[in-house]
């Protein structure tokens, strides 16, 4: 703790608001990560979203239709679309946990003690991400189930994917209700945004063969190049034929993107969703 | 003596009403000051400045000899409150918020320990530490912010009608124990109340109605101002008989108090 007028040099205050910064982060994620952990039957319930995109639709899909690419069953394909469809979800919801403290009366507590705005806010979206991440985790086991061959490798490569994900999602969502007053607004807020950018983003389609307005709005989408990247992740580990893993990526002026461009456009995407979170949040 | 809080003409504006109106006053350093006056007068919308969490629309104010406006996190380090509204987080223990609070506000681990175990048995919560919140009591509820609120040893502590809705040995003891704080520790209180007989242990009490100071002064002073022998008679002399903010509608009142907030929270 800072005390005013206590004599120290430049750099210690420096070190000491540093300190004091990182363990308001923390300790507004634990307080998310208890409350996960307390309404984890909640939490389970909510399990049976991704059960029925990917053993019901998935598997029923698979079975009529098939996609242009020999060895991909439509399963595959939707794996990693609907990892990343429910981490999306889980992630944007989770902030609606701003709205809740803001209903119940805690916020106050939070926001007339000495932590910085930036910290609740940092502290709030890792929360709300540490819980979508961990959510989502068991749809990879789901996806063993239903025949894929999930590997350990795939599951370490598409770890780091879905905590970027579940970053962005979780700041975009502190973005949106930071200015709002009311829960309801916010759930209906959430719902119109969730399933636009959902079902432009390539979880449920490939992104080939597109009209012209509909292959524009969804190369706008950066969860398009996510998405990809995910899938790129899955195939590649599946052992899946080399020429699979890049043909059912978007197309950009004749060319797939590379893994490169795909990893950057998710790390900007989560940067800038958490610098603009942590300024509405001030602002609010 | 030295000032714990100075509002230099203050004011609090929203498009069609002002919530308070140019008010000026000291409060010192230990002294127990009650704050008083009918529903919309313009209490929390005070409080809520005084306590940064609100920005005023003009005037100066400081808290424990920090400049609200500019070194908020001085005066932030500085108070604590109890808020009209629970604002304990349900899902958690009463430790775990205590523990929440205890780490905000920067405390030593054997320091939060042993000030923890030390208020949970001074407000008899000692057993319910380790139950979650949403099965407390609103009296229960209480106890245990006030325990959060004086947790960090505030010089200043904010308490915006913090009885309201308890029973009368509820509120007992609690008085007993703030009053014995007070004498003790030399904090300062800043009350905001309905019930008047809770005015008459006060060092001083401002009557404010309508966003204006209608009278300041000692218990005594103003029952001989107002020729009356209770604070709840004084009060019903400076306010008006009139029951005009009664008379609103549940809703209208619930509006007006989230506007009176700044349409926050």
């Amino acid at each position: 703790m800072i005390r005013p007028g206590c004599v120290s040099n430049k750099g210690e205050v420096v070190s000491n608001f540093m300190q004091k910064f990182f363990s308001d982060v923390y300790i507004i994620w634990s307080r998310e990560l208890i409350r996960f952990w307390r309404n984890k039957v909640r939490v389970l319930s909510g399990f049976s979203f991704p059960i029925l995109w990917l053993a019901v639709f998935g598997t029923g899909l698979s079975a009529s239709l098939s996609l242009p690419v020999p060895g991909v069953k439509f399963i595959d394909f939707l794996f990693p679309g609907v990892i990343s469809q429910y981490t999306i979800f889980i992630a944007m919801f989770g902030a609606i946990s701003i709205l809740q403290d803001r209903e119940f009366g805690f916020l106050k507590e939070i926001l007339v003690s000495p932590a910085s705005r930036t910290a609740i806010a940092l502290g709030k979206i890792l929360g709300g991400a540490s819980s979508a991440f961990l959510q989502a985790l068991p749809i990879i086991i789901l996806g063993a189930l239903m025949g894929i061959s999930v590997s350990l490798l795939m599951l370490l490569a598409l770890i780091p994917a879905m905590i970027l994900l579940a970053i962005a999602l979780s700041a975009l969502g502190v973005a949106i209700v930071s200015p709002m007053k009311s829960l309801d607004a916010g759930q209906y807020i959430f719902q119109f945004i969730t399933f636009p950018i959902t079902m432009l983003s390539g979880a449920f389609f490939p992104l080939r063969n597109l009209p012209l307005w509909l292959d524009i709005l969804t190369k706008i989408n950066p969860l398009s190049y996510t998405v990809d990247l995910m899938r790129r992740i899955v195939f590649t580990f599946a052992d899946m034929p080399p020429e699979a893993v890049t043909a059912l990526s978007p197309v950009i002026g004749g060319r797939v993107p590379s893994i490169a461009f795909e990893v950057v456009v998710t790390l900007a995407f989560c940067v800038a969703m958490t610098f603009i979170a942590s300024l509405a949040f001030r602002k609010s | 003596m030295n000032l714990a809080i100075k509002a230099e003409k203050l004011t609090k504006k929203y498009k069609d009403f002002i919530a308070v109106n140019q008010i000026s006053f000291e409060v010192f350093e230990g002294e127990f000051f009650g704050f008083v006056g009918p529903n919309g007068a313009g209490k929390s919308t005070t409080i809520s400045m005084l306590s940064t969490i609100l920005e005023p629309t003009s005037g100066k104010i400081s808290v424990a000899g920090f400049d609200v406006l500019k070194q908020k996190n001085q005066v932030r380090n500085s108070i604590g409150i109890i808020f009209q509204e629970t604002s304990l987080d349900i899902d958690l223990t009463a430790l775990e918020n205590l523990w929440f609070h205890a780490k905000i506000y920067g405390l030593e681990k054997k320091l939060f320990e042993s000030r923890a175990h030390e208020l949970l048995k001074l407000v008899q919560m000692s057993e319910r530490k380790d139950s979650l919140v949403r099965t407390f009591s609103g009296g229960m509820k209480r106890r245990i912010e006030i325990v959060r609120g004086l947790l960090h040893h505030p010089k200043v502590l904010f308490l915006d009608e913090p009885t309201i809705g308890l029973d009368p040995q509820t509120r007992s003891l609690i008085w007993k124990y703030l009053n014995d704080l007070q004498k003790r520790e030399a904090i300062t209180i800043f009350l905001t109340t309905h019930y008047l007989p809770e005015t008459e242990n006060c060092n001083r009490v401002a009557i404010i109605n309508q966003g204006e100071i209608l009278a300041l002064g000692t218990p005594s002073e103003l029952k001989k101002k107002y020729k009356q022998d209770s604070m709840d008679k004084v009060f019903i002399e400076a306010t008006g008989h009139g029951i005009a903010d009664e008379e609103l509608s549940d809703d209208d009142q619930a509006r007006m108090r989230f506007k009176q907030r700044g349409g926050r929270f």
